[in-house]
C-alpha cells in the first residue's frame, strides 16, 4: 500500500509536469497577444468585419498554390509563416478586441492594405534579429511587428539578409536564420497587400505630344483594351524605355512596376484558370497583365490576340469591380459570388474534359481538387487536432484529479469515464486523417507531417488495449499524455515548417500501394519504439522512487508489457524496413541505397533484435530490457527526424533549427532517464544482492551445524 | 498465500527461452565449442551490437564523406576506423564481417541448434527467412550488374554502363577482334610509384599501368611543374579532391606499351577526361588503341527512346511524372513499352528503371535525354520472398506467445477469482482474528 502511494504520487507530479510542459506552450501560443502585446490597433483605421457569408464565399475560392486549393488553405499557410498561428487576434486602443481568420485577413490585406500594414503580423522571436538592422522599438524579446514598424529597416534587413543568405543554412546562427525568415517574410507579404494596386490605382495614360503633355489614370481592364497597343508600339518605336519622352517612359515604367507587384514573383495569387483549356497553369493579375503586353503583335491587329487581350481585361475587371465594391458589403458580397461563379465557367472545359474516357491524369486531378475545396475549408475549421488536443489534456487533468483519492467510488467511475471518454479525441484524429485522405486523394501518410498524428493515433490505441487487457493503471494517463504531446508535436512541426502539409508528392512517391504498405507499415514500428521507451521510462522513475520493490505486480505487469510491444515493433519495423527496400528495388533497382532514413529504420530493427536476443540469453534482466529500451527511443528519434535534418540522402527536406532542438530535447531527456535508471538499477542491484545474502544467512543458520545452503 | 503468485508471475515475466539442443559441456570436443561459440545469443548479441554501430556512424559519416565512401568504409569492408573528432581512432568491425558472424550464428544457432518442434516453427522460419535475405545481399552484391544508359530521343542502344567503375579498353583498330579489357578492381591500387604489367597472350604486347589517380584533370607539363605527379608525353594527371559522389570522379591512369622483348614501343595518359584523346601505338605491324571507359555491359535487344515525358507540377520545379516511351527491339520484331517511376520494364533478366533526365538546367521546353537504371540481379524478388516470410515466422511467433499469455492471465484471473469468492463463503465468525 505504502509502494502504491508513493507511486501515484510520482505518476501525478509526472502527469502535473506534462501538463505543465504541454498546456504552456500552446495556451501562450494560442493567445499570445493575451496581456503581453503593445501592438494596439486604432479601431478607426479598422475595415467594417465581414460578414461570415463573405468570408466563407472567400475562403472556397480556388487559387493554384503548386496544387488547387482553397484560398482560406493559402492564406493558412502565409500567416502561420509570418505569424506561428493561424489566425490574427488584434488589441485595440479603445479595450476592443478583433480576431480574424486566415481568409478574413487575407480580405483586409487585399482590399484594406493600409489598414493590414498596421496589423503586428510578423513574429520575431528575438529581439537581437532586429538590433541586427537597427531596429529598437523597445518590445519584448519575442514579439509580433506589424509592416509599418519594420517598413524603415527594410532596406538594412535586405542588405543584412543577403549577406546570411550566402552562408549555408546549417551554419546560420539563430540571429541570422531569423534575419533571412524575416526579410523573406516581408517581402512575400509586399507582394499580397500590392496585388490589387493596378485595380486602385488604374494605369497611367499618357495624352499628350510631348513631355508636357497630361498624364490621366485609367482602370487597367480598359487600359488593356484601348491602351496597351499604342503603348508597346511607342516603347518599341523608341527601342528601350529610356529613350522615350519622360511621361510616355514614366507610364511604361509604371506599367510594369504594377504589373510585376500583382505577379510577385512565385508567390503572387493564381487566381485565373489559363486562356488555354488545355493549359494546366494558372495566373494571377501581373501575369494577364505581362502576357498580354508580350502577345501585343507587330503590325496589323490579330484576331487571336484581340481575344486574348479581351480575355484577360474581363477578368481584370472582375477584380476592378471587387475593389470597387469594397466599402459595400452586400454589394461586394454579390461581385464575389460573380467571381467565383466566372471561375467555375472558366473551368467548365476543364470538369468536362475530366470525364472523358481519354482525360489526363492532371486533368483529373485538378478537377476533384477544384471540386473538393469546400471540403478543404471545412477541415480547417474544423481544427480536429487542436480539438483532441484540448480534449487530451482534459482527460489527463481528470485523471489526475482521480488520483486524489484512488479508492472512492467516484473516482473509479470517473475514471472509467475518462476511458471511453478518451475515444471521443481518438476519433478527432480520425475525421482530421480522413479528411486529409479525402482531399488529396491517397494514403493517411506521404510526408513527415503525417506521420505525427497516425504515430499519435497508433500509440493511443494500444495504450488503450493494454489498460483493457492487462489492467495496467498507468496505460490511460500515458494515453491522454502520449495524445496531447503527439499532437503538440504535429502543431509545432506544422509551424516551424510555415507551409502547406498538403502538398502534391514527387513522381518517385506517388504510388499509393507503397504508401500504404511500407510507409504505415514501419510507423507502426516507429509507435512501438516511442511507447516501449516512455514505459521504460515510467519505469526507470518509479523505480527511482521505490527502489528495493522489484517483484511487484506492477513492475512485472509494465515489464511485460514493454517486452511484448517490443516483440510488435520487431515486427513492424523489420517487415516496414523489408517492404522499404523492395519499393526502391522495383522503383530505382537496388534493395538497399545506405540512405539515412533506411538506415534510421534499420537501426530500430537491430536494435530491438538486440534487446530480444540480450534478454532471451539472459545478458540483462528487467531493468537492463528497460534501459535499451529508453535508448531505443532515441533511436526512433533519430530514425524518424534527425536523418532528414542530416543533408544528404533522398529524405532530406532540409535543416530546420527548430526541428534540431526538439530533437535535441527529445535526446536529452531520454538521456537524463537512461542515467536515472543506471543509476537506480546499480542501487537496486546492491539491495538485492544485500537480501540475497541476508536469506543465505537466514537459511545456513536454520541448517545443521557443518552444512552450507550450496551443499544443501 | 500471497508469495507464491508472485513467484509464479515472476517466472512469466522472464521471457522464455527458445529451447535449444542440449549442451554437451562434460564431453564436448574443439568442433563443439567452436559450433556452441557460432550458435550462442551471446555472439548475436554483440553482433547485432555493432551492426547497430557501424549503421549509425555510418550514417553520420555520409553528411561528411558522401555515400560511396562511407559504404566502402563501413559497410562493405572486414573492419573500419572511425575517428572520433579526427584525433582518436575507434575500431570497428566492417560489415562484412559482421555480415557474416550473423549468417553463421543464424544458421548455427536459429536454425541447427534451434529444437524443432510446433512452438519454434515461427522462429525457425523467421531466422531461415532472415539468413536467406543475407544471402540475397549477397548474391546482389557479388553478381549484379547496375548501371546506366541514357538516350535522347530518337537513339538507339544495347549498352549500359557502370556508374563508378572503370575499364581501360585495348582494342586493335580495323578488325573486329575482341577487346581486351583492364577491370579497375586491378589497378586502382596503383597510385604513385606502384605499378603493375598485364599481358594477353593473343597480343604481341604487354601493358604497364601506374599512378592512378582517383579523380583527375589532364595537365599539360609545357616544361612548368607538375607537382610532382609523373609526367607522360608531355601529359600528367593532376589530382582534384575526390567528389563525395564517386560517380562524379574522373578517374586516370598511367600507361606504358612494353614490347615482348622488353622495348618501349609507347607511354600515354589514360583518362576519361573530356580533354583526354585515345592513346594509339603500333606493335608487330598492328594498330591498337587503348581508351580508360566506363564498364559497359550489352542487352540481349535494342532500346529506342521514342519520346520522354518530363512533367513538373505548374510554377515548380518539382516533378510530377517521368516516363519514357520506347521501342525494345528483339529479332526485328519491335514492342512499344512505357517506363515510369515505380513501373520499370523487366525483360529477360534486365530492369530499366526511369531513373533521371538531364542535360541539368534544362527548361520546360528544352529538349532532354532520358537516363535509365539498367539492373541485372539474381536475386532480384529474393528479398520479397524473404520478407513474407520473416512476417509470416514473427507474425506466427509472436501470436503463438501472445495467445499462452492470454491464456496463463485468464487461468490466473479465474484462480484469483475463485479465491476471493472463497473467501467472501468464509463465516465471518470463522476470520475473526483470535484474541
Amino acid at each position: 500500500m505504502k509502494y502504491r502511494h508513493k507511486f501515484r504520487k510520482s505518476v501525478s507530479i509526472l502527469l502535473l509536469a506534462l501538463v505543465a510542459v504541454t498546456v504552456a506552450p500552446v495556451f501562450g501560443q494560442d493567445n499570445p497577444e493575451a496581456g503581453i502585446d503593445p501592438n494596439l490597433v486604432d479601431p478607426k483605421i479598422l475595415p467594417a468585419e465581414w460578414s461570415e457569408e463573405t468570408v466563407r464565399a472567400f475562403e472556397e475560392l480556388v487559387v493554384q498554390d503548386e496544387r488547387l486549393k482553397p484560398i482560406a488553405s493559402y492564406a493558412a499557410v502565409k500567416l502561420l509563416k509570418f505569424r506561428g498561428i493561424k489566425g490574427v487576434h488584434l488589441n485595440l486602443t479603445d479595450g476592443g478586441k478583433r480576431d480574424l481568420t486566415p481568409a478574413a485577413w487575407m480580405l483586409d490585406a487585399l482590399f484594406y492594405p493600409e489598414a493590414a500594414c498596421q496589423y503586428p503580423i510578423f513574429l520575431v522571436e528575438d529581439r537581437a534579429a532586429l538590433d541586427v538592422i537597427g531596429l529598437d522599438l523597445h518590445k519584448k524579446k519575442r514579439e509580433r511587428y506589424s509592416f509599418n514598424e519594420l517598413a524603415p529597416a527594410r532596406e538594412k534587413l535586405n542588405e543584412a539578409a543577403g549577406r546570411y543568405a550566402k552562408i549555408d543554412s546549417k551554419d546560420r546562427n539563430t540571429v541570422q536564420s531569423m534575419v533571412v525568415e524575416l526579410a523573406n517574410n516581408i517581402a512575400d507579404y509586399e507582394y499580397i497587400v500590392r496585388s490589387l494596386d493596378f485595380a486602385r490605382e488604374g494605369l497611367p495614360v499618357y495624352r499628350g505630344e510631348d513631355s508636357e503633355g497630361e498624364m490621366e489614370r485609367v482602370p487597367a481592364s480598359t487600359f488593356l483594351r484601348e491602351e496597351l497597343v499604342p503603348m508597346v508600339e511607342a516603347v518599341r518605336s523608341y527601342g528601350t524605355i529610356d529613350k522615350m519622352p519622360p511621361r510616355l517612359g514614366e507610364a511604361a515604367n509604371e506599367y510594369l512596376g504594377l504589373a510585376q507587384a500583382a505577379r510577385g514573383s512565385i508567390d503572387g495569387i493564381h487566381f485565373f484558370p489559363g486562356y488555354d483549356p488545355n493549359g494546366e497553369e494558372w495566373y494571377s493579375c501581373g501575369e494577364l497583365l505581362f502576357l498580354t503586353m508580350q502577345r501585343v503583335p507587330d503590325g496589323a491587329a490579330d484576331p487571336e490576340f484581340i481575344k486574348h487581350r479581351d480575355w484577360a481585361a474581363d477578368r481584370l475587371e472582375q477584380i476592378e469591380r471587387l475593389v470597387a465594391a469594397k466599402d459595400d458589403r452586400s454589394e461586394f458580397h454579390k461581385e464575389l459570388v460573380a467571381f467565383a461563379a466566372a471561375r467555375t465557367t472558366d473551368m467548365a472545359p476543364l470538369l468536362a474534359a475530366a470525364k472523358g474516357a481519354d482525360s489526363k491524369e492532371w486533368q483529373r486531378r485538378q478537377a476533384r481538387q477544384f471540386t473538393v475545396a469546400p471540403v478543404e475549408v471545412d477541415y480547417h475549421h474544423g481544427k480536429y487536432f487542436f480539438k483532441a488536443w484540448g480534449i487530451f489534456v482534459a482527460l489527463l487533468l481528470a485523471i489526475a484529479v482521480t488520483w486524489l483519492s484512488p479508492a472512492a467510488k467516484w473516482s473509479q467511475r470517473l475514471r472509467k469515464l475518462t476511458f471511453f471518454a478518451t475515444f471521443i479525441p481518438l476519433g478527432l484524429i480520425v475525421v482530421g486523417v480522413s479528411y486529409r485522405v479525402y482531399i488529396m486523394g491517397r494514403p493517411p501518410v506521404s510526408e513527415l507531417y503525417e506521420t505525427v498524428p497516425y504515430i499519435t493515433f497508433v500509440v493511443i490505441s494500444v495504450c488503450l488495449l493494454l489498460d483493457r487487457t492487462l489492467k495496467l493503471p498507468v496505460m490511460l494517463p500515458l494515453a491522454c499524455a502520449l495524445g496531447a504531446l503527439g499532437l503538440f508535436v504535429a502543431d509545432k512541426y506544422e509551424t516551424i515548417q510555415g507551409a502547406d502539409t498538403m502538398k502534391e508528392l514527387t513522381a518517385v512517391l506517388r504510388s499509393n500501394f507503397w504508401l500504404t504498405t511500407h510507409v504505415l507499415v514501419v510507423l507502426v514500428g516507429y509507435a512501438a519504439g516511442i511507447l516501449a521507451a516512455v514505459m521504460s521510462g515510467i519505469y526507470v522513475v518509479s523505480r527511482a522512487f521505490d527502489v528495493r520493490r522489484k517483484k511487484s505486480e506492477f513492475f512485472r505487469t509494465l515489464s511485460r508489457a514493454t517486452y511484448g510491444i517490443i516483440c510488435f515493433g520487431l515486427l513492424f519495423s523489420l517487415v516496414g524496413t523489408v517492404l522499404g527496400g523492395i519499393w526502391a528495388n522495383y522503383s530505382w533497382g537496388r534493395f538497399w541505397g545506405w540512405d539515412p532514413k533506411e538506415n534510421g529504420a534499420l537501426m530500430i530493427v537491430l536494435w530491438f533484435l538486440m534487446i530480444l536476443h540480450a534478454r532471451v540469453g539472459g545478458f540483462i534482466k528487467e531493468f537492463g530490457m528497460h534501459l535499451l529500451s529508453v535508448i531505443g527511443g532515441a533511436v526512433v528519434v533519430f530514425s524518424w527526424f534527425h536523418t532528414n535534418q542530416l543533408g544528404v540522402g533522398l529524405h532530406s527536406y532540409g535543416f530546420t533549427s527548430g526541428v534540431m532542438f526538439a530533437i535535441n530535447l527529445a535526446y536529452g531527456t531520454l538521456a537524463a532517464l537512461f542515467i536515472v535508471g543506471l543509476i537506480t538499477s546499480v542501487i537496486a542491484n546492491h539491495y538485492e544482492s544485500e537480501e540475497k545474502a541476508a536469506r543465505k544467512k537466514a537459511r545456513d543458520q536454520q541448517l545443521p551445524d557443518g552444512a552450507t545452503s550450496a551443499g544443501a | 498465500m500471497s508469495t507464491a503468485p508472485e513467484a509464479e508471475s515472476h517466472q512469466e515475466s522472464e521471457p522464455v527461452k527458445p529451447p535449444l539442443l542440449p549442451s554437451r559441456k562434460k564431453t564436448s570436443p574443439g568442433w563443439w565449442k567452436v559450433f556452441e561459440f557460432f550458435a550462442s545469443f551471446g555472439l548475436a548479441t554483440v553482433v547485432l551490437f555493432f551492426l547497430f554501430i557501424i549503421t549509425w556512424v555510418g550514417t553520420l559519416e555520409q553528411v561528411e564523406n558522401g555515400l560511396h565512401v562511407t559504404v566502402r568504409e563501413y559497410f562493405e569492408s572486414l573492419y573500419a576506423v572511425y575517428w572520433v573528432n579526427g584525433v582518436i581512432p575507434i575500431p570497428l568491425p566492417g560489415g562484412y564481417l559482421l555480415l557474416l558472424l550473423l549468417f553463421l550464428n543464424i544458421v548455427c544457432g536459429g536454425i541447427i541448434r534451434l529444437r524443432k518442434k510446433p512452438q519454434t516453427i515461427g522462429i525457425l522460419i523467421a531466422h531461415l527467412s532472415i539468413a536467406f535475405l543475407i544471402v540475397a545481399g549477397a548474391v546482389s552484391f557479388y553478381f549484379k550488374k547496375d548501371g546506366n544508359m541514357a538516350l535522347w530521343p530518337g537513339d538507339s542502344s544495347n549498352l549500359f554502363q557502370s556508374f563508378t567503375n572503370w575499364v581501360v579498353e585495348v582494342k586493335e583498330l580495323g578488325t573486329d577482334s575482341d577487346v581486351w579489357m583492364i577491370h579497375d578492381s586491378d589497378f586502382k591500387d596503383l597510385e604513385g610509384s606502384k605499378s603493375r604489367v598485364f599481358t594477353n597472350d593473343a597480343l604481341p604486347f604487354e601493358l604497364k599501368l601506374f599512378g592512378y589517380v582517383r579523380n583527375s584533370e589532364l595537365g599539360v607539363a609545357d616544361g612548368g611543374s607538375s607537382g610532382g605527379q609523373p609526367v607522360v608525353d608531355g601529359f600528367y594527371l593532376k589530382p582534384s579532391p575526390a567528389a563525395k559522389e564517386d560517380e562524379m570522379n574522373v578517374g586516370g591512369v598511367l600507361c606504358e606499351v612494353l614490347g615482348k622483348d622488353g622495348s618501349k614501343l609507347g607511354e600515354s595518359v589514360i583518362t576519361f577526361h573530356p580533354s583526354g584523346k585515345v592513346f594509339t601505338f603500333e606493335a608487330d605491324g598492328r594498330k591498337f588503341a587503348v581508351e580508360m571507359n566506363r564498364e559497359r555491359w550489352e542487352v540481349p535487344f535494342t532500346v529506342r527512346l521514342d519520346k520522354f515525358v518530363h512533367e513538373v507540377y505548374p510554377k515548380t520545379n518539382k516533378p510530377r511524372v517521368f516516363r519514357s516511351e520506347i521501342t525494345r527491339t528483339e529479332n526485328g520484331i519491335d514492342e512499344p513499352v512505357k517506363i515510369s517511376m515505380n513501373e520499370p520494364m523487366r525483360y529477360k533478366g534486365y530492369t530499366f528503371f526511369q531513373a533521371s533526365w538531364g542535360p541539368q538546367g534544362a527548361g520546360p521546353n528544352d529538349p532532354k535525354f532520358s537516363q535509365f537504371e539498367v539492373a541485372k540481379n539474381p536475386s532480384d524478388h529474393w528479398p520479397l520472398w524473404s520478407c513474407i516470410a520473416a512476417f509470416i515466422g514473427l507474425a506466427l511467433h509472436f501470436s503463438m506467445s501472445l495467445w499462452k499469455f492470454s491464456k496463463r492471465s485468464a487461468k490466473k484471473s479465474s484462480a484469483k477469482s475463485e479465491t476471493a469468492a472463497g473467501e467472501e463463503t468464509v463465516p465471518p465468525a470463522a476470520s475473526q482474528p483470535e484474541p
